[in-house]
């Protein structure tokens, strides 16, 4: 049944592919699961008979073993001498393999994230639509508070329905939602009724933070900030807190970093105050905490908030607030 | 808030401190500088919550507490003034009383109206405001010393000897001291003579009853208004003055007396003249604030004890009358300036701020961290932009403010107040905003890339009634272009962008298939639509990719895809390809996938029809021949024959 000329047969198809590297070809027509033509023949071996089974057996199996291995050690082999006879220049630059980029503030927020995380805090979030209430009210800012003309509100219905003007409006529901302890951050996206310009879009992001507990006082707040910014700025960071009212913390507190560029000095990148705002914080008010059903005589707790925009702006390089949420391009 | 250096050191001994050292004295109170000093001014930030702020002598009180020095008043004239006779004295009558709190009155007769002093003029031009005559100059001067306006106004202009105070008419007409003439309405209030308006109350004196070099007799008035009106007031007729910027503030009605104590002091200083009692209009007069603060609570806030006396000295430095005092704190008459004091904290922030915040120490927080709380969701989009990063795409965030559109009227959430009309809705979509952004990359002669962002679109039901009524929907979107690829090959990177994210997230099962829409596909998972996909771009609903994903397996140790049959089938042109492989998908759980290799379409096709190549790997325990014949029929009953 075995064919003499069968083994001469894949000898000469060997020869080719030796030449043209065509070893996957030579492997399908002599072992192809369905039309392999060794496949074939070992497949009728059932069929035959007990003597010429034990003829053509193990030649058939040792035809197999030797196309088998003789394909794979073709395969090296022309693969080595194509290495070494292709002419390859190793000197050019090809174009690259994309590749992705977070967006700067993403990049930022994780990067704050990190640190407080560390701290046992969690990654709080919210609506940007809001009410009144949570926005304000529950805040200790009642309607006409003239509070409320710090951020121009964008309002979709008013005076109930709004934009978030801070991101304080999820401390408002979170203090609500859970029970002491809490330890949270807030990164998001707040809105204002402003024309846009270099450094004020209508839309921008704030970092919230706040922590409620029993025994929470506002040298835990200094500590916390003073480690943050450590964390954030290097060791050397030197930082005046200062009181400075927010409606929705009292005592408050505004914090503010020697300014780099002259230390402390005064130049045009600080005003020449030397000093650079940074954040506003404060014990949250013994209003907000009552209003979200905590009891302000048990527990005390702080909050920050800081604008990340111009962060995110210095640390990048960007002059214009427009063009990091529309005039980027990356690399 | 501007302080002329000059007339700070009326109220507070400056000689030994250097404008530095006030400065940051100011900076550490709250009054933050500014803008630095300038050798005359201090110009200091002011927050709205503290309307004695607003005033110099008031900045000067909480100056001279934290440097612990002596606060000198100003002078007043205190004795009442002399009674007039009854055909003197001008009558006042207000129709609006849920607006004015109080409307304090005195009458000067036989003044001297003459420019004013040089040290009153300079001190004036120092913090911004031009000298006129020495009676607006003094009414001006005890604004800015004690944060009461003031005004004056000629009797011998007045047609009848009463003044009238009540709403304004619409469209009811006032000329301004300065010429100009606005329109009103009925949400502002106006002093009137014979029911012509005169002054539009708390924001703008009119020409008409103006003092000017000829008066000689004047009624001088210090009125306390709801500063929400004139705030409101104020912002719609686009006024800004020094008199706005304090009456939309909290001033208390006690106010008005003492101002009108120290304008007398100087009229009758330095313009002469008579001084007669007129009537002080205050139906309620408010009752002083009496409050209690423990040393406890300063303990409880800041974390270390105050000494009492310390206490007991910053409270009566900054003005509380202190009613009694124990061991355990004190019982409080809070000033009547400090209209910002609502609650026991706030006095805790007076001691705190007047000790000194340089003096809070810091301490470790000690407590054990809480539950973690982050919602999956957060923690899920990131995973989703690390995997867009590692595909090679490029983060955006963009602004979710559009400008409003017809076509999308009844869903698209539009905002009643915006400034700019092209920020003045909501978008309901991403994919539009994303398309912007390829200008950025053509201009720097980028011809390809693969953008995406994860955030918010944001619709409403029509009509909305409440908050419900607004939906923040969380999507990913992705937009892939080329200038140089034909929208067939766009595809092709699109889709295996796609599938390697939804691979890369653990989703299994997913299929495509038409929709009404020809630009477009859904994606599909479990019976869950998870977003679209069109030849350029996906949209992908992260809440739902969160529900379905599942975890990854990417590591393979024991053989799952045993075997695998390469099929190719000829299909109508207007068949789904989607469709198809989700009708083999279900063939059996022996079936582990299926996936679309490659269509041709050519000569030995027929021109409505293409052929398509698939490969469908199985599990062991199946024969080669079951499997093939497993394919075989769901195409068929896919393509509707019969086997």
């Amino acid at each position: 049944m075995l064919e003499p000329s069968l083994a001469e047969q894949y000898r000469l198809d060997l020869a080719d592919a030796a030449q043209t590297g065509k070893y996957d070809e030579l492997y399908l027509k002599y072992l192809s699961k369905t039309h392999g033509v060794l496949t074939q023949l070992l497949r009728q071996l059932p069929h035959l008979s007990p003597t010429e089974k034990q003829a053509q057996g193990p030649k058939l199996n040792e035809l197999k073993n030797y196309v088998e291995a003789s394909i794979e050690q073709g395969r090296k082999d022309y693969h080595q001498a194509q290495v070494a006879s292709t002419d390859i220049d190793l000197t050019i630059p090809y174009p690259p393999v994309a590749t992705g980029y977070l967006h700067p503030t993403t990049q930022v927020i994780r990067h704050m994230n990190h640190f407080f995380r560390y701290y046992g805090f969690a990654v709080g979030e919210g609506p940007e639509i809001e009410t009144a209430d949570y926005n304000f009210r529950r805040l200790n800012l009642p309607q006409g508070h003239p509070a409320t003309d710090l951020q121009d509100t964008l309002f979709i219905s008013e005076p109930d329905m709004l934009l978030r003007t801070h991101t304080s409006s999820i401390e408002a529901r979170i203090l609500e939602q859970y029970q002491p302890p809490i330890r949270v951050v807030v990164p998001g996206k707040c809105y204002r009724n402003e024309t846009a310009n270099p450094t004020n879009s209508s839309f921008f992001h704030q970092y919230q933070g706040f922590v409620v507990d029993t025994g929470i006082t506002i040298q835990n707040l200094k500590w916390l900030m003073t480690v943050f910014h450590q964390y954030l700025f290097g060791n050397d960071v030197q930082l005046r807190f200062r009181y400075k009212y927010y409606p929705e913390v009292s005592p408050g507190m505004g914090v503010d970093m020697q300014c780099k560029f002259c230390a402390g000095a005064g130049c045009a990148v600080c005003k020449h105050r030397g000093w650079m705002e940074v954040l506003g914080c404060g014990m949250i008010h013994y209003n907000t905490l009552k209003m979200s059903g905590i009891d302000p005589e048990i527990y005390t707790g702080f909050a920050w908030g800081m604008g990340l925009d111009r962060l995110v702006m210095t640390k990048f390089g960007i002059s214009d607030i427009r063009k990091l949420y529309g005039g980027l391009a990356y690399l | 808030m501007k302080i002329p250096l000059e007339w700070l050191a009326d109220y507070v001994d400056l000689s030994k401190l250097s404008p530095t050292q006030i400065g940051d004295a100011f900076t550490q109170i709250g009054l933050m500088l500014d803008k630095p000093f300038d050798g005359k001014v201090f110009d200091l930030e002011h927050r709205f919550d503290r309307s004695d702020w607003l005033s110099i002598l008031g900045c000067a009180r909480d100056l001279a507490a934290y440097l612990n020095v002596e606060l000198t008043l100003p002078k007043t004239y205190t004795q009442e003034g002399k009674n007039p006779a009854s055909n003197q004295s001008v009558a006042i009558q207000v129709d609006c009383p849920a607006i004015v709190r109080r409307f304090n009155t005195r009458v000067f007769r036989n003044i001297k109206v003459k420019p004013s002093p040089q040290w009153l003029q300079s001190r004036l031009e120092d913090y911004g405001i031009p000298a006129i005559n020495n009676i607006v100059d003094i009414t001006n001067y005890v604004m800015v010393e004690l944060g009461q306006p003031m005004h004056a106004q000629d009797l011998a202009k007045f047609t009848k000897q009463e003044i009238v105070i009540r709403q304004a008419r619409d469209g009811e007409k006032l000329c301004t001291f300065l010429g100009d003439e606005i329109s009103l309405y009925p949400e502002s209030f106006v002093l009137t003579q014979d029911d012509v308006a005169t002054v539009l109350g708390g924001i703008v004196g009119g020409r008409a009853t103006g003092v000017d070099e000829h008066s000689t007799d004047i009624i001088l008035d210090a009125g306390n208004y709801d500063q929400t009106v004139i705030r409101k007031v104020s912002r719609k007729l686009k006024i800004q003055n020094e008199t706005v910027l304090r009456y939309d503030k909290f001033l208390h009605p006690d106010l008005t007396e003492y101002a009108i104590q120290r304008a007398a002091f100087l009229i009758l200083e330095l313009a002469g003249g008579e001084y007669y009692q007129n009537v002080d209009w205050q139906p309620a007069p408010a009752q002083p604030k009496t409050m209690t603060l423990r040393l406890s609570r300063i303990a409880k806030l800041a974390g270390f004890t105050v000494a009492h006396e310390r206490v007991a000295d910053i409270l009566t430095r900054l003005g509380y009358q202190v009613l009694n005092s124990s061991p355990e704190g004190f019982k409080v008459v809070v000033p009547y300036f400090r209209t910002d004091v609502e609650v026991e904290d706030d006095i805790v922030s007076d001691v705190l701020r007047i000790n000194g915040y340089a003096n809070i120490p810091t301490a470790q927080l000690q407590s054990a961290p809480p539950e973690d709380i982050t919602p999956a969701l957060y923690t899920f989009e990131d995973t989703v932009r690390d995997i867009m990063v590692q595909l090679g795409a490029h983060e955006f965030i963009t602004d979710p403010l559009v400008s409003r559109s017809e076509k999308l009227a009844g869903a698209q959430i539009v905002l009643e107040n915006a400034q700019n009309s092209h920020k003045n809705a909501l978008r309901t979509q991403l994919a539009g905003t994303l398309a912007e952004l390829i200008p950025n990359y053509t201009k720097q002669q980028l011809g390809s890339g693969i953008l995406f962002e994860v955030g918010k679109i944001y619709t409403q039901q029509a009509p909305a009634t409440d908050w419900h009524s607004y939906a923040e929907t969380r999507v990913v979107e992705c937009l892939v272009f080329n200038t140089a690829a034909l929208p067939k090959d766009l595809h092709k990177q699109t889709s295996a962008l796609l599938t390697a994210l939804l691979n890369s997230i653990g989703l299994k099962g997913v299929a495509y298939t038409t929709t009404p829409t020809a630009q477009e596909a859904a994606i599909m998972c479990q019976n869950t639509v998870l977003g679209t996909v069109r030849y350029n771009g996906f949209t992908l609903f992260t809440q739902e990719l969160l529900n379905q994903h599942r975890q990854v397996e990417r590591i393979l140790t024991e053989v799952q895809n045993a075997q695998s049959i390469e099929t190719s089938v000829v299909i109508a042109k207007n068949m789904a390809v989607g469709d198809m492989l989700s009708a083999i998908q279900a063939t059996s759980p022996k079936l582990v996938k299926v996936d679309f290799l490659e269509e041709y379409t050519g000569q030995e096709i027929d021109s409505d029809k293409r052929s398509v190549l698939i490969k469908t790997y199985f599990t062991a325990d199946i024969s080669q021949s079951e499997a093939i014949k497993l394919v075989d029929a769901a195409i068929f009953k896919w393509k509707g024959i019969s086997h």
